[in-house]
């Protein structure tokens, strides 16, 4: 169902995306960037740490789009989106001269291949068998919460109560066991 | 991923009024999306935020994309909108030029028309031989005589007037004596046309030729 609404709102955003190519309609542009709008605005949120700034940002964001989809092909609309956002804030940082305290690895994080490995019964076993290797090589702190989220697939606020970790500390266990797990995972193949 | 999510759903998330398997859901989401961990994150650290501020927000980005309707009508040039005038450009050219060759052979034509007419002006304004006394006549006729001198007389210039006599043996003209000429080039060269040119009748006579 979920994958179902996934795909869905994906060839919708790819026929937006052809007919602001075709007629550079706003409009259509409009349609495209609504849907994220909020989560643009909470993403300046965690940069710029401004109200007003972000709010400023958002309709930035906005402006740019329309002059950088007349030069570039875009395939992932998302995806694009915010590495155009995130590189509007990190220039308007750079900018006023702040540093952004955020570490910048945090955004190499993605393994899709780590959450769906391939399909067939001997793979997933071994697949399985593998993560399992790669968990019990991980620190104490990452292994608890990984195994918690992953496994039980319990929340950070319930991992946060089992184990006494704060929530950040909690989140950034996972995060980081995450990463780990992948480079563990990709190492092995 | 984060499509199914708006800001409602995250600042109950944030204020911690989910279940626990919501929150899980949307943890795991997080994690595999960038954008919707970075925007919790951002609205985590500032704790005054409501979706008021999202739907100023988003009448911002439709006044925007109202004003920009009108400045595309006037500047936004699409593929389709190029071609369009590029081909009206080329036609334009074409039509210039086929106008222009219209024009300019119509004005060769009216100089060989002008040209016919000068023609024509310069064979009126032919020369002219008329019998003074005696006896002569051309055999084919007098304006086939002038028609002769107008054609060959060329070297004779214009308004010279030549008086002269001669005789007739076998049609053609013999003993030609010249009674007055102002120039004695134009003499000669009209003795020689005489001679050469047409046949006559009669004995003899005095002839006035004027070009």
């Amino acid at each position: 169902m979920k994958i179902n609404k996934k795909n869905e709102s994906a060839v919708q955003e790819a026929a937006w995306l052809n007919e602001f190519y075709e007629n550079g309609d706003l409009e259509v542009l409009g349609k495209l960037y609504e849907p994220y709008m909020f989560l643009i605005f909470g993403l300046c949120l965690k940069y710029l740490k401004d109200t007003s700034k972000s709010e400023d940002a958002v309709m930035q964001i906005f402006e740019s789009l329309i002059k950088k989809l007349r030069v570039h092909r875009v395939e992932n609309f998302k995806a694009w989106l915010y590495t155009v956002a995130r590189n509007h804030c990190l220039m308007q940082l750079r900018a006023t001269g702040k540093q952004p305290e955020v570490s910048l690895d945090e955004s190499f994080m993605e393994s899709e291949a780590f959450l769906h490995p391939d399909s067939s019964e001997n793979d997933h076993e071994e697949q399985l068998q593998k993560m399992e290797n790669c968990i019990e090589q991980l620190n104490e702190e990452q292994k608890i919460c990984v195994r918690l989220f992953y496994l039980e697939e319990k929340c950070y606020k319930e991992i946060s109560e089992i184990t006494n970790y704060s929530m950040n500390q909690v989140k950034s266990y996972i995060q980081n066991g995450k990463r780990n797990l992948k480079i563990c995972m990709d190492k092995n193949v | 991923m984060s499509k199914q999510y708006d800001i409602l759903y995250i600042q109950q998330y944030l204020e911690g009024k989910l279940s626990a398997k919501d929150m899980h859901q949307l943890e795991l989401d997080a994690l595999e999306d960038e954008l919707l961990n970075d925007a919790i994150e951002g609205f985590r650290l500032s704790k005054d935020i409501n979706h008021k501020q999202l739907s100023l927000l988003q009448q911002r980005l439709e006044s925007r994309i109202e004003a920009q309707q009108v400045e595309k009508n006037s500047f936004y040039f699409t593929a389709q909108r190029l071609t369009v005038a590029s081909v009206a450009g080329v036609m334009f050219i074409v039509i210039g030029v086929l106008f222009w060759m219209i024009s300019s052979s119509q004005k060769s034509n009216s100089a060989t028309a002008e040209s016919q007419i000068n023609m024509e002006v310069q064979l009126q304004d032919k020369a002219n031989a008329a019998l003074v006394s005696g006896s002569l006549m051309p055999k084919d006729g007098w304006v086939n005589l002038n028609d002769y001198l107008s054609v060959n007389g060329g070297k004779i210039g214009k308004g010279e007037e030549v008086l002269l006599q001669f005789d007739v043996k076998d049609n053609r003209p013999e003993n030609i004596r010249i009674l007055s000429s102002t120039d004695q080039q134009v003499s000669q060269e009209l003795i020689r046309l005489l001679r050469e040119g047409p046949l006559w009748e009669g004995e003899s006579g005095e002839l006035k030729i004027k070009f």
